[in-house]
């Protein structure tokens, strides 16, 4: 019975990202030079995932994991979103046509600043280490290094568009 | 190969990158990309952009 529960919520939540997704989709507006880096970009992140993955089952398979389960699969997410990221930002591609910087800039700022806080109350409460090995509490800290990369990268690239212009 | 030939015709308009960009939809960068000749536009987007300078495709894009 739980597990009808369980494909249900799945099922739900997977539709609702969905339609999340295409609302977002249909509200930014990228030129065609943007969609090919975006592209370019995706495809980096797709082999950045695969080799974190490939590299997290490889340390499984020699028991030389110094995390818990499932945070090599998440840590090849934030990866993945990372390298999309930094290859958008280098294709002029991340941000779309109708959105400004300062606007993603200001979201991105929030997401990280947020999850600091998460981070911060982890650390001082000492769950990120369980006999030796990390737990699923490092997930915030590797946000708030996703998101502080993505930022960085973001006014790096803007500071020599801006030269560029 | 740089596109010398869009780069003057937009100067002669007096039109900066940005203004050409918002009259053809793309960004400042794509712009850019094309004068440079980092990018070969689409065909959609080189007759976007003669409208916008009022040019003929040979005189922008047509390389002998």
């Amino acid at each position: 019975m739980s597990s009808i529960g369980s494909l249900i919520i799945f099922i739900v939540v997977f539709v609702l990202l969905f339609w999340v997704i295409r609302q977002m989709k249909g509200n930014e507006q990228f030129d065609e030079r943007q969609l090919l880096g975006r592209y370019k970009a995706c495809r980096s992140g797709f082999f950045a995932f695969m080799i974190v993955i490939v590299l997290d089952a490889v340390l499984k398979l020699f028991g030389m994991t110094f995390y818990e389960d499932p945070l090599g699969e998440l840590a090849a997410i934030f990866v993945a979103v990372l390298v999309f990221a930094g290859q958008a930002i280098r294709y002029d591609a991340f941000i779309a046509l109708n959105t400004t910087f300062r606007y993603q800039l200001i979201v991105f700022i929030i997401v990280c600043l947020s999850q600091l806080v998460n981070a911060i109350s982890q650390i001082t409460s000492g769950t990120m280490i369980r006999d030796g090995r990390l737990t699923l509490s490092c997930l915030s800290i590797l946000c708030v290094i996703t998101f502080a990369a993505i930022i960085i990268m973001m006014l790096i690239h803007q500071r020599m568009t801006q030269e560029e212009a | 190969m740089k596109n010398l030939r869009l780069k003057s015709a937009r100067a002669a308009k007096d039109y900066s990158q940005q203004q050409l960009a918002d009259l053809t939809g793309v960004s400042r960068q794509t712009i850019n990309a094309i004068e440079k000749g980092d990018y070969n536009p689409t065909i959609k987007l080189c007759l976007a952009i003669c409208k916008a300078l009022d040019k003929t495709l040979d005189e922008l894009f047509w390389e002998d």
